[in-house]
């Protein structure tokens, strides 16, 4: 690039901004271009920003009329029981979803990180998903769990005689929830899925013949043939049974199962391709090399793969984390006035006059997720340099 | 006889070598095994969709007490949802127009101030260029309630005091759209405009264009793959957003699609009978069409552009 150095009049303002911006002939240029991108950061982000903390020192008793109080907002919130049940729900929303996403996500991205027929067709339905509104994707989802036997969940219930009613999963009532039940059903997919894995990965490595399975595998597939007997056996009996240990019948606070299922159905593919991508600039060598040494699948997968992946894994972790935290549409959809995340709190205060306040729970929120992406970029990175 | 005959020569066949039956059954089983499973993954991503396709096309009067599962009968067949849900009296296909105008406007202006601004992060050197790509990368990490409620405010007071109409108006959107699609617009086109070598840009400057012309008539036709990804997931995302067109556009004729979606009920008419979940799931589908559509055309694009982020860290 050429550079000339800019004359000397560098005491003067436009001399300090041509050392900022180049002090290059350039410098002109770089400006006009940039300008629209700094019109929009202070108009659109420094300046709400400033009059956000601002506005959350006062109270808005009529639209055009503001009071002064001081931190009034924020005590008003940390006394409001609300606010903290709407932080706790956002907390358990974050954590169970991502989690759950994350575990998917893997074992998609695990299966398909190699080449196939049919790529396309499922790299095509891997997007949509992700492409819908969450809007459609809650609507699909609210019928899918809808209260009368006109839904499937309820009718399949029904027809297996897993319940006598229909049970009602969006109606802001708590839904029984037989704790065994869920967890023979959990067991039973997620040991189905394993199995079947392990199944693939011995036959694709031994052979049908010589099948050679370790104490752990066969763990597992004890546990998938158990809990498929269990599932078959104890719903019908759950119920009676749910009187004996008080654990096993809990209530369970309304649209969870709904929310949850629309949110790790919006997201996995999505998280998936992520972590997709970042399998694929794993060398294959590596795993090779490993292989000739004698490393089983898991080995390969624990020592090889997972610490490569850790940073790209940590990006995608990172933005799910953040997205989570500020979920507002799933909360608002349902119309759930037992459950709210803390976005939907912020919002239903702000429509119904309360700036301020809502306000200071935005600046609350943004502090936790500022607290949130140091605490999860160090931890990437630490791992990342051993 | 002859398939028999042909197994066993290739058996002795060097070629194939011992054990060659075997290996094909291990590899057919398999292959079995990985398709069931790549099966399950595209049953999970798209079978909720297609079940609501197929829900959109039945006719509420066959509808009974009980569930109607695939496939449905010729009886129970019907497009009435569909001319229900096109019924400009509905609102959805005036949210549609509204949501296409807002997205392509935000798409345009968001991608034009992206790239300008990432040619120039990314091939000129100045003192600020790190902190200010930072600061505008940093922009992912904002709560929209952070911007949007003292930008309402802000709003509510030019109102009052000019009498500028932002509440209820595309603008008053498509401002801060722009700003939460601009962190991954820079990114984007800062990765891509980083890839184009500085040496083509000397060498125009030595045939004497400006600084300007070298970005119009060297830079940008080499960009246009990159800028048409960023568009591409702009638009989607625009199309898609929800928290701010509900704070902002509640007048009927300005909703966009997922706001008026969030409104639509699904009642009939009366004297017809029908189930307002049919009526919300055409509802569903003639929303999602454009954007199924955009995916099965440009799904490479959009895959590069989802994962460029997540791989360069």
């Amino acid at each position: 690039m050429v550079s000339v150095e800019a004359p000397s009049d560098r005491d003067s303002l436009m001399g300090k901004f041509s050392t900022w911006f180049g002090g290059e002939d350039s410098t002109g240029f770089i400006l006009k271009m940039l300008s629209p991108v700094l019109f929009i950061f202070v108009v659109g982000i420094l300046f709400p920003l400033v009059y956000g903390v601002y506005i959350s020192f006062f109270t808005f008793p009529k639209r055009s009329v503001q009071v002064y109080v001081a931190f009034g907002n924020y005590v008003a919130l940390f006394n409001d029981p609300e606010f903290w049940d709407s932080y706790v729900n956002t907390i358990l929303f974050t954590v169970i979803t991502v989690s759950l996403e994350l575990v998917f996500g893997l074992a998609i991205a695990l299966l398909l990180n190699k080449e196939f027929k049919g790529r396309g067709i499922v790299r095509a339905a891997i997007l949509v998903p992700w492409a819908i509104p969450t809007i459609v994707n809650a609507r699909i989802w609210e019928y899918v769990f809808g209260a009368t036997l006109r839904s499937p969940v309820n009718d399949m219930m029904y027809r297996l005689g897993m319940i006598k009613d229909p049970l009602v999963f969006t109606s802001g009532r708590d839904v029984p929830v037989n704790v065994l039940e869920v967890l023979f059903t959990v067991a039973f997919i997620a040991t189905f899925l394993a199995s079947a894995y392990i199944v693939y990965i011995n036959i694709s490595n031994n052979g049908i013949h010589d099948l050679d399975f370790t104490r752990k595998e066969l763990i597992i597939l004890g546990t998938f043939v158990l809990s498929f007997i269990m599932t078959i056996i104890v719903p019908n009996k759950a119920y009676a049974a749910s009187g004996l240990f008080g654990f096993t019948s809990m209530s369970m606070e309304r649209d969870w199962i709904v929310i949850i299922t629309v949110d790790v159905w919006k997201t996995t593919p999505f998280m998936a391709l992520l972590i997709l991508a970042g399998l694929q600039v794993i060398p294959q060598d590596l795993l090779k090399a490993a292989e000739v040494d004698g490393a089983n699948a898991w080995q390969k997968f624990r020592n090889v793969t997972y610490p490569l992946l850790l940073p790209s894994m940590g990006v995608a972790l990172l933005f799910r984390l953040i997205d989570a935290f500020r979920v507002y549409d799933i909360f608002a959809i349902f119309e759930t006035d037992g459950i709210q995340s803390i976005t939907k709190f912020a919002m239903d205060n702000h429509t119904r006059g309360r700036y301020g306040l809502s306000s200071s729970i935005a600046i609350f929120e943004f502090m936790n997720i500022i607290v949130m992406t140091v605490v999860v970029m160090t931890l990437t990175r630490r791992r990342t340099d051993q | 006889m002859t398939t028999v005959d042909r197994s066993s020569a290739k058996v002795n066949d060097p070629v194939y070598g011992e054990g060659y039956q075997e290996r094909k059954m291990k590899e057919l089983i398999s292959n079995i095994i990985f398709y069931f499973f790549v099966f399950i993954v595209v049953m999970f991503c798209s079978l909720p969709f297609i079940w609501a396709i197929g829900q959109s096309f039945i006719d509420s009067n066959a509808l009974g007490t009980r569930h109607i599962y695939f496939p449905i009968k010729s009886d129970q067949f019907t497009t009435f949802n569909y001319e229900f849900v096109l019924n400009p009296a509905r609102g959805i296909t005036v949210a549609m127009l509204n949501s296409f105008i807002v997205a392509s406007i935000t798409t345009v202006l968001c991608v034009s101030i992206g790239a300008s601004s990432s040619y120039v992060l990314a091939q000129f050197d100045f003192k600020l260029r790190t902190g200010l790509l930072g600061l505008i990368l940093s922009m992912t990490m904002f709560p929209v309630v952070v911007i949007i409620v003292p930008l309402y405010v802000e709003y509510l007071f030019l109102k009052r005091q000019a009498g500028i109409e932002l509440i209820n108006s595309f603008p008053g959107v498509i401002l801060p759209y722009i700003v939460f699609n601009l962190p991954l617009t820079v990114y984007l086109l800062f990765n891509f405009f980083q890839e184009i070598p500085a040496e083509l840009v000397s060498a125009a400057r030595v045939d004497g264009a400006s600084d300007f012309q070298i970005f119009r008539k060297v830079i940008l036709p080499l960009a246009i793959p990159g800028v048409f990804t960023t568009a591409i997931l702009v638009f989607i995302a625009a199309w898609n957003e929800f928290l701010i067109a509900n704070l902002m556009l509640q007048d009927v004729d300005k909703r966009t699609v997922p706001v008026a979606l969030s409104y639509f009920q699904g009642i009939p008419p009366i004297g017809v009978i029908m189930s307002q979940n049919l009526a919300r799931m055409a509802a569903t589908v003639v929303v999602t069409i454009p954007l199924i559509i955009m995916v099965l055309l440009f799904q490479r694009q959009i895959v590069a552009g989802l994962t460029q982020g997540a791989v360069k860290g």
